[in-house]
Formats: structure tokens, sequence, C-alpha cells
């Protein structure tokens, strides 16, 4: 067959188709992304995707938290309803843990949910709001929200911003309770990200003494709850090489308490399983009489 | 008016009060009169025929024709008055026979410069040449017919042989003190009465009625010469101040200060507050152009301990007339002390955290703390071993009377009993402690208050509101805004400055309320008020009103920790903690102790008598009238003197002493109160004693006390150059060696007057009707 250059792409002209292609298929894929706005946080569908699988990286923009929080099907909107007070968790940034980022939300929502159904049920008194609340540090509203959790912070890394908003929100009065961590390694983590957020105020041992085991139920012994897991099979109530449960803080200049760390114990997973047959109900009993003691101390003192 | 009645009648009307009327014509002429009348009757027939005649008179000349006979009688009938002789009978003192004393005001105010009349122009001038000037002093004049004793006074009246002795230079002029001691110095003779030459100035600290009467018991009228003029020209004074015996350390003291002027209407001048030396505040008061006084609110904190002299003074004024009245003294103890509050929270709340934290490092309030968290469990904070420890809300009188406030928060009316309510209500209205109410969903009307004694306690008025109706609907997004008492009152001072408070308030963050009060009940003020888009009227957010001798404040939003948490307020920004602060120091101010112990003043004239008052009451705040109260009074010198205060009878609980101040300086009392050797209590108090120059305030003449002196004792106020007037008034005074005097009235003008017009008016009526 004789060459003929009519019937026969040139080489320059399947150049210029493939540009072409490149180029709308780029015009197309940035279309479908909803082109990027020129300033503030992205929201993206992926973002909350991830941020519900718990593969969120980095600082999680507020937008993007309150579409997650639309995801979780809760029957009241925090927001329409005011209340006295609600169980939010921290959502931070971290490193990876177990393969993922959002060691913040390990026994999200279950756990909140559940805590709070037993605790408006023993402090009957609390104008509460019944079900779980999540805000990234960043958040501004935080402020309106003196009480906040945290787990598994051996995974925390908190951005500037972050540790900027919530050393604010500390100094200011917020009360910020951290559970559900184990071992040396997450201990130095946390140590780590507490001193560069409150660097001048030193982390102590909570005595038995102290107010905050005797509000409303009086505690007598620091309790190792272990994780579901461990605890429905009868296993070693440890993780990692924290054999031994502690209950810390951080006082401000005045002797306020501002954080409460629960080291070596999982208060939450013993809310969330806390109606599971196999799980001591010695451990769910104490990690609720801890956590009724954490919220009456942290609306009183 | 006088001048007037003196020209028709001849005498004043002073005489005309002293006399009797009588006729003194001899019988035959009261006969001769009764004859003329007997003429007068006669003539009105004839007059009657005589007109009865004419025929061609038009009706209205008809109507007239009685009265050239009603004229033409009543003219006889003056001068058969006249003929009568009439006369006024005084009973006038016996030449040279009676004593009248002259007492002059000695005191420092006499060398004011308002008396125009002097040759120097001072009132010191102005008595002495009326006194005894060059011609016709009015001691000549009274010498003419009076004994005269010459006296000067300044705190007491003493015997001057002349008015050399006359030095205008003492501290005081007590006036009515000053009159008795005049009197008393020439009891025993026939005195006509006392002359009191003095510019009204009176520094005495007891009421001058005592005195008064004293004098008009013993029969002494006063004769009083107004020196001075009874309005400066030219002058700022500050007249009043009211301050607080007692505040706490750290508090912000509110003066009420009365500034006087005369001549500077419409200007604007700087009201200085000194603290030992040191200018604590500035305060621009404008005087009205109008009026004359204004009353100025000043503040300013009070930090250092013990007892404070707070001066507060005016600057000088080009061409005012007297200086030394520019300024004035309190005397405020700063107290350091904890002030124990109660605080009665029914809910778990961010509120009541964040408000005891505010106040947490005041070391002058002591908050103890009562939450409940569940039904019937209660969480108690900072009880300590001063303070009883209950459970719930305390069901003793004893208990709750302890503390000097009550803050009660979220509980409904429905948790107490009708006895613990009265008993909140009682701590107020009786035991004289302040209650705060806080918003909350479960407080006020939204509480069930309403029907209940706990609406007595509200500031608002309360609505039915059934627990049917659930859940109270949130107000949010509430701004605040001062009110226009609110804009001057200490509570709202979140600032040093005034006006940067006033003006931080709209800018705070919103707040929410569960509270719809939007109506003040009687009596009560509001300090802030919001707009809600929920509400049409503005919805009360600060309000406060006297409940018997305490006061209950409302405070209606639930969630002013925004102001401490919100992420625009900055961490060192105090306005939170400012607001409870003060709001709770607000909340104390003014509550009285058990046992209380006062002096009457709190500054006074060295060798005054000072008496002490001391309350003394029972755990329940009952009075105790069986009770041994001693004071122990520190003097100036170091020196302790113990005074026995005893029950007063006049009061329940109230025990009184007195005490003769001698050295200058301050004084410290110290009040012990036993009841059958228990001890109830002790409570200290100062005061301290100065050369005050009372009598430089006020220091234009007082008519108003020169005036009362006279009437209440039956004399009469003249001026300086009336001594005829005043010699003729004592001599007609009922008192003294006396002798009758007839004057004759007959030859008073107003009968030639009366006579003229009716022989005129009968003149003019005949000629109308052409009989003339």
């Amino acid at each position: 067959m004789r060459y003929d250059p009519a019937t026969v792409p040139s080489r320059r002209t399947a150049f210029l188709v493939l540009v072409a292609a490149l180029l709308s298929g780029g015009v197309a894929a940035l279309v479908a992304r909803g082109a990027a706005p020129a300033a503030g946080p992205q929201i993206r569908a992926s973002d909350d995707r991830r941020v519900l699988r718990g593969r969120h990286r980095g600082p999680l923009p507020p937008q993007a938290m309150r579409t997650f929080e639309r995801y979780l099907s809760r029957p009241v909107d925090p927001y329409e309803v005011q209340r006295e007070f609600y169980f939010t968790r921290l959502a931070y940034s971290g490193h990876m843990y177990r393969g993922f980022a959002g060691s913040w939300s390990i026994d999200y929502p279950k756990a909140d949910r559940q805590f709070m159904i037993g605790l408006k049920r023993l402090l009957d008194q609390l104008d509460a709001y019944d079900y779980d609340h999540a805000l990234p540090a960043t958040d501004p509203d935080l402020f309106r929200f003196p009480f906040l959790y945290s787990v598994e912070v051996g995974y925390m890394a908190l951005s500037p911003a972050e540790r900027e908003s919530l050393r604010r929100y500390l100094l200011a009065g917020g009360f910020w309770v951290i559970d559900d961590f184990w071992g040396s390694w997450e201990w130095a983590n946390l140590e780590r990200e507490l001193s560069l957020l409150l660097p001048e105020y030193p982390i102590v041992e909570l005595p038995l003494d102290h107010p905050i085991f005797h509000c409303f139920y009086d505690v007598e012994e620091i309790l190792q709850v272990p994780n579901v897991g461990q605890g429905r099979y009868g296993g070693p109530t440890w993780e990692q090489d924290g054999f031994t449960p502690h209950v810390r803080g951080i006082f401000d200049e005045d002797g306020r308490l501002m954080v409460v760390i629960n080291w070596n114990t999982d208060l939450g997973d013993a809310w969330e399983w806390a109606e599971d047959e196999w799980y001591p109900v010695r451990f769910s009993h104490y990690a609720y009489q801890m956590g009724v003691n954490f919220v009456v101390y942290a609306m009183s003192h | 008016m006088v001048g007037l009645f003196e020209f028709l009648f001849k005498y004043r009307p002073a005489l005309f009060e002293e006399g009797r009327f009588t006729f003194v014509s001899p019988g035959w002429m009261q006969v001769a009169a009764l004859l003329a009348g007997g003429l007068l009757v006669v003539a009105a027939f004839t007059y009657r025929r005589m007109g009865s005649g004419a025929s061609d008179r038009t009706a209205a000349a008809e109507r007239l024709r009685w009265l050239p006979p009603v004229f033409r009688s009543l003219a006889i009938a003056v001068i058969v008055f006249c003929l009568l002789q009439p006369a006024l009978v005084l009973s006038t003192v016996v030449p040279q026979e009676t004593f009248v004393g002259v007492v002059v005001d000695d005191s420092r105010s006499m060398a004011m410069p308002d008396e125009a009349s002097a040759a120097d122009g001072t009132r010191a001038g102005a008595v002495l040449e009326a006194l005894s000037g060059e011609s016709g002093s009015m001691l000549d004049r009274l010498a003419e017919r009076f004994q005269v004793r010459l006296l000067a006074f300044g705190r007491s009246a003493e015997r001057i042989e002349s008015t050399e002795q006359l030095r205008f230079a003492r501290a005081d002029s007590r006036i009515g003190e000053a009159l008795v001691a005049a009197k008393d110095e020439l009891a025993g003779l026939p005195l006509s009465g006392l002359v009191v030459l003095s510019d009204g100035a009176d520094s005495a600290p007891a009421e001058l009625g005592d005195a008064l009467l004293t004098l008009k018991a013993a029969g002494t009228p006063v004769y009083t010469v107004g020196v001075g003029r009874p309005r400066l020209r030219k002058d700022i004074e500050v007249s009043r101040v009211v301050a607080p015996r007692r505040v706490l350390e750290g508090s912000t003291v509110e003066v009420e200060v009365t500034l006087s002027q005369a001549g500077f209407g419409g200007r604007t001048v700087d009201l200085e507050v000194e603290d030992d030396g040191r200018i604590v505040n500035v305060e621009q008061v404008t005087f009205p152009r109008g009026g004359t006084a204004v009353t100025a609110r000043v503040m300013f904190a009070a930090n250092d301990e013990g007892a404070r002299e707070f001066r507060f003074q005016v600057a000088g004024q080009p061409g005012e007339e007297l200086l030394l009245n520019n300024e004035r003294t309190a005397l405020v103890e700063v107290l350091k002390r904890r002030e124990k509050i109660f605080f009665f929270e029914g809910e778990p709340r961010d509120e009541s955290k964040f408000l005891r934290r505010a106040v947490s490092q005041d070391e002058n309030l002591h908050v103890v703390s009562m939450t409940r968290q569940a039904a019937n469990k209660f969480y108690g904070m900072n009880f300590d071993e001063d303070t009883r420890r209950f459970e719930g809300f305390p069901t003793r009188r004893e208990e709750l009377f302890e503390y000097s406030g009550v803050i009660l928060g979220s509980m409904e009316a429905s948790f107490f009993a009708h006895d613990q309510m009265r008993m909140l209500v009682d701590f107020a209205a009786q035991r004289g402690g302040g209650v705060l109410l806080l918003g909350g969903r479960r407080a006020f009307s939204e509480g069930g208050f309403s029907g209940t004694p706990l609406a007595e306690l509200s500031p608002v008025v309360l609505y039915d509101r059934p627990a049917e109706q659930g859940r109270p609907e949130l107000l949010t997004d509430l701004r605040l805004e001062l009110t226009p008492q609110g804009r001057a009152h200490p509570a709202t001072l979140l600032r040093d400055d005034r006006e940067e408070a006033n003006e931080l308030w709209p800018t705070l963050p919103p707040l929410s309320a569960y509270q719809r009060a939007t109506e003040l009940k009687a009596g009560a003020t509001s300090l802030l008020q919001a707009e809600s888009p929920m509400v049409s009227d503005p919805m009360i957010v600060l309000a406060h009103h006297r409940i018997g001798r305490g006061r209950a404040i409302a405070f209606t939003p639930h969630d002013s920790w925004h102001w401490q948490m919100s992420a625009e307020i900055p961490l060192e920004d105090q306005t939170h903690e400012r607001l409870w602060r003060q709001m709770l120091r607000w909340l104390v101010s003014y509550v009285p102790d058990r046992i209380e112990i006062e002096a009457d003043r709190d500054r006074f004239e060295p060798g005054s008598t000072v008496t002490l008052r001391a309350t003394v009451r029972d755990e329940a705040f009952q009075e105790v009238n069986r009770a041994q109260v001693v004071a122990a009074i520190e003097q100036p010198s170091g020196e302790e003197v113990e005074v026995p205060l005893d029950w007063s009878v006049e009061r329940d609980g109230e025990f009184v002493g007195t005490f003769t101040a001698g050295e200058s300086g301050l004084y410290r009392v110290e009040v012990d109160a036993r009841s059958e050797g228990e001890l109830l209590g002790v409570a200290t108090s100062r005061f301290a004693v100065d050369e005050l120059n009372e009598e430089l305030f006020g220091a234009a003449r007082r008519d108003s006390v020169l005036k009362r002196i006279a009437s209440e004792t039956g004399g009469r106020q003249v001026e300086l150059g009336q001594a005829d007037r005043l010699v003729e008034d004592l001599s007609v005074s009922s008192e003294g060696t006396l002798v009758r005097e007839a004057r004759d009235l007959w030859d008073m003008p107003i009968l030639f007057l009366m006579l003229i017009a009716l022989l005129g008016g009968e003149w003019a009526v005949r000629r109308r009707l052409g009989m003339a």
C-alpha cells in the first residue's frame, strides 16, 4: 500500500489531538470537581467521606466538619436546640494511626451518645444535649462549649492554628478531658503536644483526695479500664507498656484544673460497650462515675 | 405692704397685734353719738319722701337714688367714730427699767465681704457701724429706753463691755445654744427681749427647735437683725457629700456631691476627689443655667485599707467671693474583710461556674455555693469552718442570715417550702441582705415564681406560666444597652472611665435569656435592657429595687459567661470578672451587721459631744434589748476610754452613749455586746475630730433661720438700719417692767380718706341725679 499523506494522520496532527484530549480532560476534571475557590477552606465531598472513614489528614476545616456532622443523622440539630451542656469531642489533626489519621473519632459517635444517656440519667438536673457533638479546634464555636473530650491523643499532631485556638480555649476557662491512650510512646507524643500547647504549666498527678474524685461519686481507686476487645474476652487490661492507669492534670496559675489526662485507661470503650453483656460491668460502672465526676467538676470549678 | 399699712393706719400691724382697741371719749359723747344715729334715721326717711315725688327720672337714675343717703350716713358714721376717740392701748416698757440683750455673732463668717452698706464692705463692719456708728446707732437708740447688755457669741454667748471686744474670728456659731446662754446670762433681770445680729449661719449639730422651745417657754422674744446678703453674688460651694461610711477594699465608691453656686450658671468646673493627697478622680460638673445646685455622682476605687479621708474640691473660680467652702471631706472606712454570699443553683450551669470563677480571686468576697446536680443531690462548695454546712437550702434563719448576700440561680419556686421562700424575703426585708436573682430556664416567671413569696423579690413584674407550657423559649441575640440610670450606676462601670464603660456595653457579645421580663415593678430601677426581635418591648436585663432594709437585683441573661469564653474577647480582658465583682460587691454593700456602732456623724468639731449608737441583734437578726454594751474609744493620743451604752428605749436593740471628743484626730470605737455574759459580737467604727468651718457653708445670710427664731419666740426680724422700729417693737413687748399707754387712732389717714371719698361720692351721685 502506497503511502498517502492525505489518509495517514501526520505526527503533528496526532500530537495536537493528544494535547487537545489532555486539555479537555483536564477541564472536564476541574469542572467535575467544582473549580477551586480563590480563598477559604475547600469543602469537598471526598473530605467528608474521608472524615467519615476517619482518613482525613491535616486540620479539618470547620465547614467540612459541619458537612460531616450532617451525615450523622442526629434526630435533634445541636444548633437548633439550646442546651446548657454539650459533650463536645475535639476533632484534631493527627499522625497516621493504624493506617489512617482520624484517631480523634475512635468510638465516635456511639461512646458519646451512650455516655450522654447515662449522664442524663445520673445528673437529672443537667440540661444536656442528648447526642454526640464534635468540633475541630479551629472552629470559633468551640468557645461556646467549655467541656471538651479527646481520645487516642498518642496520634495527635496539632497544627499551629489548632494549637493557638486550643490554648486560648483552655486559658479562657475551657476544660479538656483526655482519654484512651496507652504506653510510654503515646504519652511522649501527648507530652510533646502539651509542652507546645501550654509550655508554662506542668503536668501533675491528681491525688485521690482531689475534689474531681469526690464531687459527685466518691472514687476511691483508679481502675484500669480495658478496651472492648480485651474487656470482653478477659484479656489483660493494659495495652502496649501502659500497665498502670494514671489520672493527671494541668492547672493554671490560679489553681484551676484545665486538663484531665486519663492515661493507660479507656473510659470511652466502657461507655460505648456498657450494654454489652460480655463487657465487665465494674469497668462501665467506674467509667460512668469518672465521667459524671468530670462533668460535675467542669461545670462547677 | 407693711409700709402702706403704716401709712393708712398710722401704726405698724405689729402694734395692732400687741395692743387692745378702745374708745376713750367721755360718756356724754357716747350719748351724743346715739342721738346722731337717731338723726340719721330721720334724715334717711326725709330723703325717701323727697325722692318719691319726682316722676320724670329714668330707671337707671331711679336705682342710684339710694346712694346719696348711704354715703351721707357713712360719712356721719366716720365722724362719729372719730369723735368717740378710738385708741390703741399698749403695754410699753418703763424707760430704763427693763433690759435688752444685744447678742452679736462673733464668728468668722461675719468677715464675709457682702454688706455694701459698711465702709469696709464686710458684715462685721456693717454690724459695728449699725451698733455704735456716728449717727443714730442702734445701741444708743436702745439705750434711750432700755438697759442694754452686750453679748458676743460663737459656740456660746458671753458678756462683753463694748463692741471693741468683738473679733469676728470664732470658728463656730451655734445660734440656738448662744441664745439660751444669753437668756441664762440675763436671768433674773426684767428682760424685754434679745436682739441678735447675725448672718444666720448655724453650725450646731443639734436641731434649733430645742433651743427655741426653751426661749419660748421663758417668754423671751428674740428680735433678729440679719446681716449680709441673702444670696452671694459669685460663689461655688460643696454643700453636701453623701458617702458610704464603710466599703469593701477595692470597691467602687459612689459618692453624691451637691454643689451650689451663685453667679456661675452654665459654667463647667472640675470636681476633684483626693485620697491622701492623690487625685483619684476628676468629674466635670456643669451648673444649670436656671437652678443653683447640682448633684454629681462621683465614683472612684477605694483600694487602700483603713480609714480614708476623701476630699472633694472645686478649684476657686475667678471672682469667687468665698473660697473656703469649695471643699469638703468624707471619712470612709475601707474594710478588708470577706463578705459571705450564698449561691443557690438549681442545675449545673456554666453561668454559675464562671460567675464563681470571676470572683474567686476577690479577697473580699466569699461565695459559698450549693448546686443541685440531681434530684435531692447537692454539691456544696467553699464551705469552711466559719460557715455552717447544710444540704439544699437552709431551713433555719440563723443559717441563712449569716450571709450578707444570696444569689438564686435557675431554681424553680416549687422546690422551696413556703417557709423557706418567706425566709428568703425576710433575708432582704428584715436582715437587710442583698438577693440577686439570676436568669435561667427555671427562674422568675419561667420558674413559677409568680404567686409565691419569691415574686416579692423580683424587681420585674412576673406573669403566670403554667408548667404544662414546657421548656421556655430562649430569646437570643440580645445586645445590651444601658438605661439612663444605668449610665451613672457603679455596677455598670466596666471600665475606669465612665464614658468608655458606657460605650463598651453595646459592643459586648450578645447574650440570651429565657426571661420575658419587660415590665418593671413600681419603685424598681432598670439599669440595662436589650432589644429582641422576639419580644415587642425592650427586655429588662438588670434591675433592682429595695425590699424593706435590703435590696433585690435581677440579672436576666443566662450566659454572661460568653464574655469570658468568647473568641471575640481577648484573654486578658477583665470585663466578665469586673461585672461580677462589682455586682456582688453592690449586692452586699450597706448590708447591716448583727452588731453595729456608729457615731451620729463622721466628723466633729473639737469639744463636740459625740453620740454613739449601737444596734445589737442576735443570730436570727432579732433585736436584743437585754444586753451589756460597752464602747471602747481609742483616742488619737492612743489613750482608751470606755463608754457604757444604754438601751435607748425608743427603738429595739438600740444602745446609746455620749462622749466628749477633745483631741483632734481620728478616733476608733470598738463596741462589745454581751447577753448574760455570752459575747454577741463586736463592731468597730471611726470618726474624725477636726476644725470643720461648717458655718462657711451656706454662707449667704440665712433668712430662714433668722425668721424661724423670731417667729417661734414671738420676736420679729428687722433689717440692720431699722433701729427705730426695733426700739418700738421692744417697747411694746409684753416682757419687762410695763406701763399702759393709749395711742390715738382718730387721726389715722384712712379715716380722712374715707370721709373725703364718701362726701365726694355723694356729691357726684347728686349731680348725676340733678339734685345738686
